[in-house]
C-alpha cells in the first residue's frame, strides 16, 4: 500500500499537516478524558480516526477536501442544532435544568433542617494540618456561666409567690432591708426585674414588703407543690447577677442572696471529619471571647477567602451525627455565622422517593420532571430535572391561551416585517437603480453615497438608529416633534421597517443595477418599435424579467429578514410590550421572542424556545427550499 | 426652452430620487459625524449645524483606562481576520469538491448544508456555550470566555455560508482548464492546489473581506462568549457606552464608531466592483 505519493513538497506538507492536526486533537483528547469529559474526548477521537482514515488511505478523494470543514461544521453546528432539536422534546426551564442525577444529588445537598433548638455559633474559618484545602471551622459557644466564687455575701428578705396573675410564673418580693443595693423593693422572676416605689407596697414592722401591685404570695399548699425546684430557681436581678433562695419559705418568707455569673465559652474544632473540644487555655480569643487560633488552626487569608468561598460555603462541618455545622453566608474578617443542621430529606434509591424525616412527607417522581407529594400537589422538591414530554411544547404552542396568543400576534408580525422588509428595500433600491441606470451626471458620486448605508457596520448603524428616534433623540429635536418612535406599537413597527429600509435598500440598487444591465437592449428596442411606452416596457418586460433573475435573491433576503434577530433586538428590544410586564412586544419577531424566552426572563423556557425554533426552521426551510427548487440552483447535480 | 423641459423631463427627476435617497442615506451618519465632536454626551443635537468642535470624545478612547479602544480593535481585528482566513481556507477545499468532484450523495450534502445553516442559531447558542464551558476545563486557552475559544466557534458557524458563497464563484470558472490538468494525469489534489488556487485567488480575497466584514457586525455570541472588558471586540465594547438604562454617553460611542467603520467602509469602496459580483452570487449581508 501506498501511503504517501506525489510531489515531494506535497507529501511533506501533508505529513506535517496530519501530523499536527493529530497531535493536537491526541493532546485535547487525553485532556477531555481526564477531566471527565467523555462526551467530547469521544468526539475528538472519533475526529483523530477521520483524519487517519481520510489522509493516510484512498478511501475517498472527496472527503479530502472536506474533512477539516466537516469537523467545524459538526461540533459548532450539528451538535448545536441536534440539542435544540432533543430539547424541545423535553421540559427544560428555570427549575428544572439538570439532569435526574444531578437533581437527586442537589436535592440531597439542599434538603436539610436546622436542629429543633436552633444552634448558632460564631465560627472562625481557616483550616487544619497547612493544607487550605482541609477547612476548619472553632466555634465558640457561650455557655451558662459559672457563679463567681468571689461575689461578697448579700442577701435580702424574699416573699415567695407568684406574679401576673400566673400561678407558674414563681417570684420572689425582695425587701433590700438592710440597704445594700440601690433598689429598695422589686419584684424578681427568673426573666424580669421589676422595681418598685414605696408608695406600691405595704411593708410590716420590720420594714419588709408584703404586698405588691399583680404579686401574690403562696400559700403553704401551694409553697409545698413547688418546694423541690424552689431553691433551683435563679431570680434575675441584673444582666449578670442573679438571686438564689437559700431556704425554703416559712409563712412566705425567706432569704434571698446575690450571686454574679462570669461568662464562658466552650470551643470546639470541627473538620469535615470530626468535632474536637479544645482545651479554652490553649486558644487565642479575641476581645469577644471568640476563639481565633488554636494550634493546628491556621486563619484564612481573606484572599484564600476568595479562592476557596465556593468550596466552604457548601462545606460540611462535623457535629454530633447526624447533624452537621453549615455556615451561612460568607465569612465577614474570617468570622462566620454558623448553625447547625441535618439532613431532613432522605433518599430512597430502591424506590426513587424521597422522605422527609422531620415532617413524614414522602416525594415521589411525578413523571413531570419533579419529585411531588402525591397527598399534596402544590408541595414539591427543588430543583427538578428536564422530563422527556415527547411533544408537548409542540401541542402547548396551539393548546395554551397564555402561548398561543403572543405566538400568533409574533408570528403574523414576523411574516409581514419579512415580506415589506424585501418590498421596500427591492422597491426603492430598484427606484434608484432606474433612476441612475442611464448616463446621469454624478452617478459615480451619488453611487457611494448611497452605498456608506451597506458598508458601515450595521450592528453600529441600528444602535444609532435606535438613539436618533429615541423620545429625546435627534430626530425629534431636529424637527421640534414630540413623537414617541419607539414606545407606541404602529410608531415601532414603522421604525423598525424604516430602519431596515435605510440598511437594506443599497444592497437592492446594487443588484438591480447590475440585473438591468445584464437584461438585453434588444427587448425594449423590439417593444418600443411595436408602439410600447416606457411605461408598459417596465410593466411588461424589465419588471418580469427582473423578478425572474432576482427571485432567489428575494427569498434569501426574506429568509434572512425571518431571522433578522440584529435590527429587532438593538432597535426596540422586541418591545413596546403588549401589556405591562408580557414578555414579548408589538416588534418581536419569532427569533428575538425566542430569544428572550430563553435567556431574558426569570422563568427561562429552553423547552418552549427550541420548539419555536423548530417551527421557524420548518418554516424558513421550506420556503427557502422552495425558491431552490424555482430557481434550479441544485439542477445541474441531478 | 424646450431643451430645459425636456432635459427636466428625461434627467431631473433621475437626480431628484438620487438626491433624496442620499439625504436619507446620509443623515444618520452626519448625525454621527457631529456627535462625536460634540462635548454633549447626547444624540439630541437642535441644530442641523454643529455648535460645538471639540476631539475630548476621540481623546477619551485612547486615554481612558477603563476604556481599552484600542485592544477591543485589536481584538476584533484578530478575530475578523483569523477566522475569516482559516474559513476560507478550509471552505474552498469543500466548495471545489462540490463544484468540481463526481460523488455520491452530492446533492444531499449540499442540500443538508444550506438547511443546517437556516436552523435558528440563536437557540444554539445555550449548546454552544456549555460545550465551551467544558472545554475551558480541559483546555483554558481555548475555551470560554477566550479569543481561541470564540475563532473555533465562529469559524464553525461560518463554513456552511462560506462554502455555498465560494461554490458559486468556482462554478463560473471554465470547466476546460481543469479538464486539461486531468488529461494530463493531475490528481483532484493537484488540480485543486496547482490550477483551481491561483485561479481562484481573487475570487477568495473576496470572500476573505465579506466574511471578515460579517465577523466584525457579530454581536450575541461576543458578548455572551467575552465577558472581561479587556477581550471584547469593538461592536460589544461600544455598545456598553450606550447599553446603560440610565447613563448613556454617545460621544465616545460616536467617535468609537467612526474610528471602527472607517477601514471598513475605505476597503469596501475601493474593492465595490468585485463584492458586488459575489454579492450578485448569491449572498445576503450579515
Amino acid at each position: 500500500m501506498r501511503i504517501f505519493r506525489g510531489n515531494i513538497y506535497a507529501v511533506i506538507a501533508k505529513i506535517i499537516f496530519v501530523t499536527v492536526a493529530m497531535v493536537t486533537l491526541g493532546y485535547l483528547m487525553m485532556a477531555a478524558f481526564g477531566t471527565g469529559d467523555t462526551n467530547i474526548a469521544i468526539f475528538l477521537a472519533v475526529c483523530i480516526l477521520l483524519l487517519a482514515f481520510t489522509y493516510l488511505t484512498d478511501i475517498s478523494v472527496p472527503l479530502k477536501f472536506f474533512a477539516p470543514g466537516l469537523m467545524f461544521l459538526a461540533a459548532f453546528v450539528i451538535v448545536p442544532v441536534v440539542f435544540t432539536l432533543s430539547m424541545s422534546g423535553f421540559k427544560y426551564q428555570t427549575g428544572n435544568m439538570l439532569s435526574k442525577e444531578e437533581a437527586i444529588k442537589t436535592i440531597i445537598d439542599q434538603g436539610t433542617a436546622p436542629d429543633p433548638e436552633g444552634t448558632s455559633f460564631n465560627a472562625v474559618v481557616g483550616y487544619v494540618d497547612k493544607d487550605p484545602n482541609k477547612p476548619a471551622i472553632i466555634t465558640s459557644k457561650e455557655i451558662e456561666g459559672t457563679v463567681d466564687p468571689n461575689q461578697e455575701l448579700i442577701a435580702f428578705d424574699a416573699m415567695v409567690g407568684y406574679y401576673g396573675g400566673d400561678v407558674n410564673n414563681i417570684a420572689i418580693l425582695v425587701s433590700d432591708s438592710y440597704q445594700q443595693s440601690d433598689m429598695d423593693y422589686f419584684i424578681s422572676t427568673e426573666t424580669q426585674t421589676v422595681p418598685l416605689s414605696n408608695a406600691d407596697v405595704t411593708i410590716d414592722d420590720w420594714g419588709i414588703a408584703q404586698t405588691a401591685p399583680d404579686f401574690k404570695v403562696f400559700s403553704q399548699e401551694q409553697t409545698n407543690d413547688v418546694a423541690d425546684q424552689l431553691l433551683q430557681i435563679r431570680f434575675r436581678y441584673d444582666e449578670k447577677k442573679f438571686m438564689k433562695l437559700d431556704l425554703l419559705p416559712y409563712d412566705g418568707l425567706t432569704q434571698a442572696s446575690l450571686n454574679t455569673l462570669i461568662a464562658q465559652y466552650e470551643y470546639y474544632l470541627s473538620t469535615k471529619e470530626e468535632r474536637v473540644k479544645l482545651d479554652p487555655a490553649q486558644v487565642t480569643k479575641d476581645d469577644m471571647g471568640l476563639g481565633i487560633k488554636a494550634p493546628g488552626f491556621t486563619k484564612y487569608t481573606d484572599k484564600q477567602l476568595g479562592k476557596y468561598a465556593d468550596k466552604i460555603g457548601n462545606y460540611r462541618f462535623a457535629y454530633d451525627s447526624p447533624y452537621f455545622i453549615r455556615l451561612e453566608g460568607l465569612p465577614v474578617g474570617g468570622v462566620a455565622y454558623a448553625t447547625v443542621n441535618l439532613n431532613n430529606i432522605i433518599y430512597d434509591k430502591k424506590t426513587d422517593t424521597f422522605s422527609n424525616v422531620l415532617s413524614g412527607a414522602s416525594y415521589k417522581d411525578d413523571g413531570r420532571g419533579n419529585f411531588r407529594n402525591p397527598n399534596d400537589k402544590t408541595d414539591y422538591l427543588d430543583p427538578g430535572w428536564r422530563q422527556g414530554v415527547w411533544f408537548e411544547n409542540f401541542t402547548s404552542l396551539f393548546t395554551e391561551k397564555k402561548i398561543r396568543e403572543p405566538l400568533i400576534a409574533v408570528f403574523i408580525w414576523t411574516v409581514v416585517f419579512s415580506i415589506l422588509t424585501v418590498v421596500t428595500q427591492f422597491a426603492l433600491g430598484l427606484l434608484v437603480a432606474i433612476s441612475l441606470d442611464k448616463k446621469v451626471r454624478g452617478r459615480n458620486f451619488y453611487r457611494s453615497i448611497m452605498i456608506l448605508p451597506y458598508a458601515m457596520p450595521s450592528i453600529m448603524s441600528i444602535l444609532i438608529w435606535g438613539g436618533m428616534l429615541d423620545t429625546n433623540g435627534a430626530i425629534n429635536r431636529l424637527f421640534n416633534l414630540d413623537i414617541s418612535w419607539l414606545q407606541d406599537p404602529t410608531l415601532a413597527k414603522v421604525s423598525v421597517l424604516l430602519v431596515n429600509l435605510w440598511l437594506g435598500f443599497p444592497y437592492f440598487y446594487l443588484i438591480c443595477s447590475g440585473s438591468l444591465q445584464a437584461i438585453p437592449k434588444e427587448l425594449a428596442e423590439s417593444a418600443s418599435i411595436d408602439g410600447a411606452n416606457p411605461r408598459q416596457i417596465f410593466r411588461l418586460v424589465t419588471l418580469p424579467l427582473l423578478l425572474r433573475m432576482l427571485t432567489p435573491l428575494l427569498i434569501a433576503s426574506f429568509a434572512f429578514n425571518f431571522n433578522n434577530f440584529n435590527i429587532i433586538y438593538l432597535l426596540t428590544g422586541g418591545g413596546p410590550a403588549f401589556e405591562f410586564g408580557s414578555l414579548a412586544g408589538a416588534t418581536d419577531i419569532l427569533i428575538s421572542y425566542t430569544y428572550k424566552l430563553a435567556f431574558d426572563t426569570t422563568v427561562q423556557n429552553y423547552g418552549l424556545a427550541s420548539a419555536i425554533s423548530v417551527v421557524i426552521f420548518v418554516i424558513v426551510a421550506s420556503i427557502s427550499m422552495y425558491g431552490i427548487r424555482k430557481s434550479k440552483v441544485l439542477d445541474d447535480f441531478a | 426652452m424646450i431643451n430645459f423641459f425636456h432635459w427636466f423631463q428625461q434627467k431631473s427627476w433621475r437626480h431628484m430620487v438620487a438626491i433624496i435617497c442620499c439625504v436619507f442615506a446620509i443623515f444618520p451618519l452626519y448625525l454621527v459625524v457631529t456627535a462625536s465632536f460634540s462635548s454633549n454626551q447626547s444624540l439630541q443635537s437642535t441644530s442641523f449645524i454643529p455648535t460645538s468642535f471639540v476631539w475630548d470624545n476621540y481623546e477619551l478612547l485612547f486615554t481612558d483606562p477603563k476604556v481599552p479602544f484600542l485592544t477591543w480593535m485589536k481584538n476584533s481585528a484578530i478575530i475578523a481576520a483569523s477566522v475569516s482566513f482559516l474559513s476560507v481556507l478550509i471552505g474552498a477545499a469543500s466548495a471545489f469538491a462540490f463544484s468540481r468532484l463526481r460523488f455520491k450523495g452530492k446533492r444531499v450534502g449540499l442540500q443538508s448544508l444550506l438547511l443546517v445553516q437556516m436552523f435558528p442559531s440563536v437557540l444554539a447558542l445555550s449548546a454552544i456555550y456549555v460545550i465551551m464551558e467544558r472545554v475551558y476545563v480541559f483546555a483554558p486557552e481555548w475555551g470560554l470566555g477566550t479569543l481561541g475559544g470564540l475563532v473555533l466557534v465562529y469559524l464553525g458557524g461560518s463554513m456552511g455560508v462560506n462554502i455555498w458563497l465560494m461554490k458559486g464563484f468556482v462554478d463560473s470558472i471554465p470547466l476546460e482548464l481543469d479538464e486539461a490538468a486531468k488529461v494530463d494525469g493531475a490528481s483532484a489534489m493537484q488540480t485543486y492546489w496547482q490550477i483551481f488556487v491561483p485561479l481562484a485567488s481573487p475570487i477568495l480575497a473576496v470572500v476573505t473581506l465579506l466574511s471578515f466584514i460579517g465577523l466584525f457586525n457579530e454581536f450575541i455570541l461576543a458578548r455572551l462568549f467575552l465577558p472581561e472588558n479587556e477581550d471584547r471586540t469593538v461592536a460589544v465594547g461600544l455598545q456598553g457606552f450606550i447599553g446603560g438604562q440610565y447613563a448613556q454617553n454617545w460621544g465616545p460611542f460616536a467617535a468609537g464608531s467612526i474610528l471602527a467603520s472607517v477601514p471598513i467602509i475605505i476597503v469596501f469602496m475601493s474593492l465595490q466592483r468585485y463584492i458586488i459580483g459575489g454579492l450578485t452570487a448569491g449572498s445576503v449581508k450579515g
